[in-house]
């Protein structure tokens, strides 16, 4: 394969693009002829004016050896003596200036062909063959009638999948190469093929597992398997919600192009080979980059950023660097130069604006990789090393500023470099204002230029136009990477230079918006800002998540816990979701918000699609996700579950157990669950421990069929003791949907129905365990029902002895006591949590010791809890215990030895001197202690005596 | 150690230097902390951090450098504070520019170092505010974010206004959040001692929460440093009213009631404060209140009592030099000299503050001194002016010392290094009228006149420069001038007539040294009218007797007898008279 070929020869893009593509080709082509024409032309003109004097011609030799005497006299006899000597002869001139000049053309040209071509990205073709259904060899008469329900899904997945690759990744064209001869080169083309099955798993239900496989290139090619994509169905349901399904198609769309992505890899490294020199491949490798980065996704990010890395590496090996390191030389020197009206925008404005642009694609690629890996779960890098890159890659820009706009509109690169980082010394607000009317005037106005500069080859508009959009993308890129770190100051500063250059782009930038949305400083105006970023791109995850994030967070302050509020965020949860199935975040919030307005089932569901995801990509944290359901577990008395979710949850992630006010706003990870917490909130989760302790009781005084050993017995006592009491009434009448409690026992005493033993059991159970089942009917409510199932537990035998605690639930799950304790210390944990930030929110000091109260019995139910052992220690910490703080802290880095946050709170907060004298006391401080007046000034020190 | 930190790299810079500070337990983490630091103290250390690419650093080794920085700041301030902020310098420009730690570090640094209208200090809020403007703005609510505020503004106005148009509870009922709201700007205006604004929003959050004790302490106390001590200690005790159980209300309440004056009841509320405080170090600090407050009654007996209290404090918590100090001074009260030495001694050994050393060492001076042990007082004095050498009293009181020891050269030199020192204009005259005298002593009249000129200068309202400068002049016999010193000693002592008498009876003799007789009758004539003193009867009688009224002067003579018996010339003057 050839250079030309990558291009050429790639039959479907032919296809695809038809007309347009053929026409641009013959206007090159057209173009490089006509160059050619003007050049022999030209040639014929000076060799038919050359022809009285041939000599010129061929006498090359003579006159390099003049011009090297000419040269040497230059140096040692001056000027004079060398025109003197060695006059030039005016055709010669001519004839060798003419030609270096028209090599020079043709390079240019050439050149500018060449990086037209690296410029658009490689094309490539797909084909998706309707995939294969593999029935299961079980004779199942269910598994038969599901079957027949996935055909149609079978039908559609292919097609979908087609809508969603075409539309999504811009290069790919559909193109199915059964209708082509089997010569055809199909080194662009990707087939995707796969299987469809319906599995049952190993814990009983119902799968259906999805195994695409693609290859890239022809028939010889081998295929690759891609993660298969799994999903559980209810066997006995009527067919396949349409949720379940446009599901599945996500995940498998995922997962090919995950897949796709990593071949295409290669296979652009294979062909940017065939570029004829470096900058050319670096220009291509961009262009490739910048490509897969518009597709959003984590694995894209990696990749992009990758070849961006790769097109670096070109950039600083090609022989442009060395024409552009004048500027380079230059720019040590840079406070004279900037004043010059030197065309150096000549020499470098290439090659620095090609590296700007792969350092801001760069340098956003990883923020954007950042941004998104806590929503798949995944981990990400740091972004100290942006700054520097793209502060240095500016360095350039404003010097190739100063080269094309006029003497009046100069940035002192020093200036402008103080104004953003120097703290201590910042320049005046003059300097800043010169700086910013310059940038104003230089790119809005475009001013008239000197008489001098037409002369020394001015820059056109285009040129100032072309500098202009690459300048701002990187000022800012730069304003991104700043608000990112946490520097709103210079972030802020970099906007606002960004605005007076180009005040019309800004509404229109993608990233200026995502950088205005993240500076925003109330939580309305963030939300606008994303909604109008969310116009530009309507498929970018992270302002889809944000707005929804922001959303949630207006929806908690404003402190309104309703359904109707919350459906409207899950709502925004849902966009993001549509983007990327996999967003773990995503899919915790809405269960986190199904959680708070007590809808455990909707919440149930959404967290366990998060578990999902696990299956399909395996290295993802799920921490909050099992945090979530073991809240829902605990609230349906599931404890077992609960201990495990806990465990699981806190031993991956242990910030997930933490108190943590502001964390999730700091490093724009981690957990939420407690930020802005209101009145309402607290109330949910004093609601949860409610339910938590109401499922203990439960537990504990419940009696199970099993307990009553003589059935007439006890219907016999119960009928007496409801009769005695009067209570005919309501036990004795007949409902509408059967008989009555009192009904049942009279038969059962008067021994004229036996067939009805099993009811009976189950209404006298259901009777008596009826005052402790929680949100049924409390003791205090009915003090009299109490009174009588005392009576009776105590003098039917068999009762009695099960009025202690029974530890297993309805399903007959038995809870060990270590279970039972690990629960209570999660319930009391995630219950000072919620104080613990309304305390730091509000700053009721009642508050910090009710958390203080909770994480203490978290703590006696379960020592090992590291996460109550830190978070109490904080609390400690407000209460200015440091004693006490410093035991917690220890502990908890005891427990885990991997856990840093306490061992960075642990050397931050220590105070060594105070902590001598805590441990000087002889009594621990136990109240709190508001300060007293300064010691100093009532000292008798001041009453010294003055001796005379 | 010194290999880890020379070739510098993020996974040693883990497992080398800093594995005892993070990875060790606590203990180890106490006992080693010092060799820790002295890491830090490493010329080089810097360079190496900066050489390092940022691109090979982690978030975790920021997090980690950042927790040492701050821990540095924490605990040893002292040790190597350039390379801590060139660090400091490093971790905000390539890593985390905006960190709100690291810059709150910075802050605290230049507040230490009292640079209150530095630039720097300025730009350091200017960074700092956008971050915590973005925090309030976010969510009104939070409280932690009120003291922020003040922080990173200059003027007070100015955050009161930006905190009124914040204020979420402004349209909202009352509720206790709100009160505590309040009461955290009323706190931050109090820390920052705006007290007339802090007061307005103390009562405001009193207003929804009558009851809480906090509240009416922290009004007590904004009332206490505005010196209006009967609402202190009305809010003083009802804060303890509220809650009886906590000690500091009822200390509280005891130091409003002393600055009032009101010992009595300010021993009753320390002494309850004792009684409820468990904690040791508390209860020392009481013991120590009342101690003062015993001593500021000024009598032999309340000493003692302050001597018992301050005994009980020590006892409480013997690391404390000020409880040594305030004993020190109790048993000075008390004459006690030695034992006032020990306790001073024992300071001195508790303090590490230089001035503070100075003051101790003083003190034993002090003691020394009284007991005549002037060589010894001396010493400690030198001790303290090396210690603290702005200070005159040191030298003023060494002066003291060698004037006592008749080493007159060395006294003049201290006074004079004293006077230098002393900005206090009437301690300076007081220096200079100290060397005249001893230059009077020493009959140097000229050198004596030139120091009570100055003195006076300094001070013309006190009359004794005055009459020192005529004392001096009369001896350099220049009678008007002495004259005119006289009278102006007399002009400004007109409510004291013994003074008088004595200026009166002055210009009599100067007059009479010129032999202007009939003119002295008359300064001597109001001299015995105003205070009756036998040598003015005697020195009017002789200007009697020298004008020829020989039976006025008799009078006088007898007077002088009958007022000064015990001197046997009046007699023998008497008897002599032959009129």
């Amino acid at each position: 394969m050839s250079f030309f070929d990558v291009f050429k020869n790639n039959y479907s893009a032919d296809i695809v693009r038809g007309i347009e593509k053929k026409l641009l080709k013959g206007r090159r082509e057209k173009k490089i002829t006509g160059l050619l024409l003007v050049v022999t032309l030209i040639l014929d003109v000076l060799i038919i004016a050359m022809a009285k004097r041939p000599e010129t011609l061929f006498n090359v030799v003579n006159y390099l050896k003049d011009f090297g005497r000419f040269v040497f006299l230059l140096f040692s006899e001056g000027w004079r003596q060398a025109i003197a000597k060695y006059t030039p002869d005016p055709a010669a001139l001519l004839l060798y200036g003419s030609l270096l000049f028209l090599l020079f053309l043709l390079y240019r040209v050439f050149q500018g062909h060449l990086t037209k071509l690296s410029e658009e990205p490689f094309q490539y073709t797909f084909w998706i063959k309707p995939f294969k259904f593999t029935k299961s060899d079980l004779e199942n008469t269910k598994t038969g009638i599901l079957e027949e329900k996935l055909e149609s899904v079978r039908e559609l997945l292919h097609h979908d999948l087609k809508e969603k690759l075409s539309e999504r990744i811009g290069r790919l064209s559909l193109l199915n190469i059964s209708d082509f001869p089997a010569d055809v080169d199909l080194s662009s083309h990707i087939q995707i093929e796969g299987y469809l099955t319906l599995r049952e798993e190993t814990t009983g239900s119902w799968v259906v597992h999805v195994m695409p496989h693609l290859r890239l290139g022809g028939n010889s090619e081998p295929f690759k398997l891609t993660n298969p994509v799994k999903r559980s169905l209810n066997i006995d349901q009527d067919r396949i919600k349409p949720e379940q399904y446009n599901q599945v198609v996500e995940w498998v769309y995922a997962n090919v192009a995950s897949e796709i992505y990593s071949l295409i890899k290669l296979n652009v490294q294979e062909k940017i080979r065939l570029f004829p020199n470096r900058f050319l491949k670096a220009i291509a490798l961009r262009n490739e980059a910048r490509d897969f980065a518009e597709s959003n996704t984590i694995d894209a990010y990696e990749l992009s950023i990758e070849l961006y890395g790769e097109a670096k590496r070109y950039l600083k090996r090609s022989l442009r660097s060395i024409v552009a390191s004048i500027l380079n030389l230059n720019f040590t020197l840079y406070k004279r130069l900037y004043r010059s009206s030197l065309p150096w925008w000549l020499t470098g404005t290439r090659f620095y604006h090609l590296k700007a642009g792969i350092n801001n694609g760069h340098a956003l690629c990883k923020i954007y990789k950042a941004d998104v890996s806590p929503f798949v779960g995944r981990e990400s890098d740091p972004l100290f090393d942006l700054p520097e890159k793209l502060t240095k890659s500016l360095n350039y820009l404003l010097l190739i500023h100063n080269s094309l706009t006029t003497r009046r509109y100069r940035i002192d690169p020093d200036i402008f470099f103080q104004a953003l980082l120097d703290v201590y010394d910042p320049p005046n607000e003059h300097k800043i204002d010169h700086l910013k009317s310059s940038l104003h005037n230089a790119y809005v106005n475009y001013p008239k230029d000197s008489w001098l500069r037409y002369l020394l080859l001015r820059p056109s508009k285009t040129a100032i136009l072309r500098h202009k959009k690459i300048f701002f993308d990187s000022v800012v890129a730069l304003a991104y990477v700043y608000s990112q770190l946490g520097s709103r100051y210079v972030s802020l500063k970099l906007m606002d230079w960004a605005g007076t250059m180009a005040p019309s782009w800004i509404s229109k930038d993608h990233v200026y918006l995502l950088t205005k949305a993240s500076l925003s400083t109330t939580i309305p105006g963030k939300i606008a800002v994303y909604s109008e970023a969310l116009k530009i791109n309507d498929k970018f995850e992270i302002s889809q998540f944000l707005l929804a994030r922001w959303r949630e967070l207006s929806f908690r302050f404003k402190n309104e816990l309703y359904w109707e509020r919350a459906k409207g965020v899950i709502e925004d949860y849902q966009n993001t979701l549509k983007i990327n199935p996999g967003n773990i975040a995503a899919l915790a919030s809405q269960g986190y918000l199904y959680w708070l307005t007590d809808k455990l089932d909707s919440a149930t569901a959404k967290f366990k699609q998060g578990r999902e995801v696990r299956t399909i990509i395996p290295q993802t944290y799920i921490s909050e996700i099992n945090y979530g359901l073991a809240r829902i577990a605990v609230e349906k008395g599931q404890f077992n579950s609960c201990y495990d979710l806990f465990q699981e949850a806190v031993f991956f992630q242990p910030m997930v157990a933490a108190y943590a006010n502001n964390y999730s706003l700091k490093q724009g990870q981690g957990v939420f669950y407690y930020d802005l917490i209101g009145s309402k909130m607290l109330e949910r989760y004093r609601r949860f421990v409610d339910k938590y302790n109401d499922n203990l009781e439960y537990l504990k005084y419940c009696f199970r069929p099993h307990h009553i050993v003589d059935l007439k017995e006890t219907s016999q006592y119960l009928y007496d003791e409801l009769k005695a009491q009067k209570y005919e009434e309501k036990f004795f009448k007949v409902g509408a949907g059967g008989h009555s409690l009192g009904f049942l026992l009279e038969q059962k005493v008067t021994g004229e129905r036996y067939q009805y033993d099993k009811c009976i059991t189950a209404a006298i159970i259901n009777f008596l365990n009826s005052f402790y089942k929680p949100s049924e009917n409390s003791l205090e409510s009915k003090p009299n029902y109490f009174a009588i199932r005392q009576k009776i537990s105590q003098q039917v035998p068999g009762l009695a002895e099960n009025i202690t605690i029974n530890r297993t639930n309805d399903d007959g799950e038995v809870f060990s006591p270590i279970v039972l304790k690990g629960v209570k210390s999660f319930v009391q944990n995630d219950y000072g949590n919620a104080w613990l930030n309304y305390f730091n929110r509000f700053g009721v000091p009642e508050c910090c010791d009710n958390s203080i109260r909770a994480y203490q019995e978290a703590i006696n139910a379960d020592p090992e809890n590291k996460a109550a052992h830190y978070n109490i220690a904080i609390a400690y910490q407000i209460k200015e215990k440091y004693t006490e703080s410093y035991e917690h802290l220890n502990e908890a880095r005891k427990i885990d030895r991997d856990w840093f946050q306490p061992v960075h709170d642990l050397a931050r907060k220590s105070r060594i001197k105070t902590l001598e004298e805590e441990a000087s006391r002889r009594q621990a401080v136990r109240d709190y202690q508001p300060e007293s007046p300064d010691r100093k000034a009532l000292s008798p020190e001041n009453y010294g005596s003055r001796n005379k | 150690m010194e290999a880890g930190i020379n070739s510098f790299r993020s996974d040693e810079l883990k497992n080398d230097v800093f594995q005892l500070l993070m990875r060790s337990n606590f203990g180890t983490l106490l006992s080693h902390h010092k060799t820790v630091m002295t890491v830090f103290e490493d010329a080089d250390f810097v360079a190496d951090l900066d050489k390092f690419k940022s691109a090979a650093w982690d978030f975790e080794d920021v997090e980690i450098i950042t927790s040492i920085v701050i821990f540095w700041t924490n605990n040893y301030p002292e040790i190597a504070p350039d390379n801590r902020k060139a660090i400091i310098d490093i971790l905000r420009e390539k890593f985390n520019l905006g960190s709100y730690d690291l810059m709150n570090i910075l802050f605290l640094h230049e507040q230490e170092q009292g640079i209150e209208k530095n630039t720097s200090k300025r730009s350091i809020r200017s960074v700092m505010r956008p971050t915590v403007d973005y925090w309030r703005q976010i969510d009104p609510y939070n409280y932690l974010n009120i003291y922020e505020q003040f922080k990173v503004r200059d003027d007070f106005d100015e955050v009161e206004k930006e905190i009124w148009d914040m204020n979420p509870y402004k349209n909202s009922r009352r509720q206790i959040e709100s009160a505590w709201y309040y009461y955290y700007i009323g706190r931050s205006f109090y820390n920052f001692n705006q007290f007339s604004q802090g007061e307005l929003y103390v009562d405001m959050a009193l207003e929804i929460a009558k009851t809480e004790p906090v509240m009416n302490n922290l009004k007590g106390l904004i009332t206490l440093r505005k010196e209006d001590y009967n609402k202190a200690q009305k809010f003083f005790d009802l804060a303890s009213h509220y809650a009886p159980n906590a000690a500091v209300y009822l200390s509280n309440a005891g130091l409003a009631y002393q600055n009032d004056k009101k010992y009595d009841l300010a021993i009753d509320r320390f002494l309850k404060a004792i009684e409820k405080e468990s904690d040791g170090l508390k209860k020392a600090e009481y013991y120590n209140y009342a101690g003062i407050t015993f001593y500021e009654q000024a009598e032999k007996e309340k000493y003692e009592r302050a001597v018992s209290y301050y005994k009980e404090a020590i006892e409480h918590n013997s690391k404390v030099a000020i409880y040594y100090n305030n004993l020190g001074l109790a048993y000075q009260a008390l004459e006690e000299y030695a034992n006032s030495i020990v306790e001073f001694t024992k300071a001195l050994e508790l303090e590490d503050l230089e001035d503070k050393q100075a003051e101790y060492h003083n003190y034993i001076g002090v003691a020394y001194h009284s007991v005549q042990k002037y060589t010894e007082a001396i010493d400690a004095y030198k001790k303290a002016n090396e210690l603290d050498p702005k200070q005159s009293l040191y030298s003023r009181n060494m002066a003291i010392a060698y004037n006592q020891l008749q080493k007159r050269d060395l006294a003049v030199k201290y006074y004079e290094k004293a006077a230098d020192k002393e900005e206090n204009p009437v301690e300076r005259a007081y220096d200079h009228n100290a060397i005249g005298l001893i230059y009077s002593d020493q009959f140097k009249d000229t050198e004596a006149l030139k120091h009570y000129k100055i003195a006076s200068e300094l001070m013309p309202s006190i009359a004794v420069f005055y009459q020192n400068i005529g004392f001096s002049y009369r001896y350099l016999n220049a009678y008007d001038e002495a004259i005119d010193a006289y009278k102006k000693a007399l002009n400004l002592t007109k409510k004291d007539k013994e003074k008088q008498a004595y200026y009166l009876n002055q210009i009599g003799l100067l007059l009479t040294s010129q032999n202007l007789f009939e003119e002295s009758l008359k300064y001597f004539s109001k001299a015995v009218s105003k205070f009756s003193k036998h040598l003015y009867h005697n020195d009017y009688g002789k200007a009697l007797l020298n004008t020829g009224k020989c039976t006025e002067a008799k009078k006088q003579f007898q007077k002088a007898v009958d007022l000064g018996p015990e001197i046997s010339e009046y007699k023998r003057q008497l008897e002599e008279l032959d009129c």
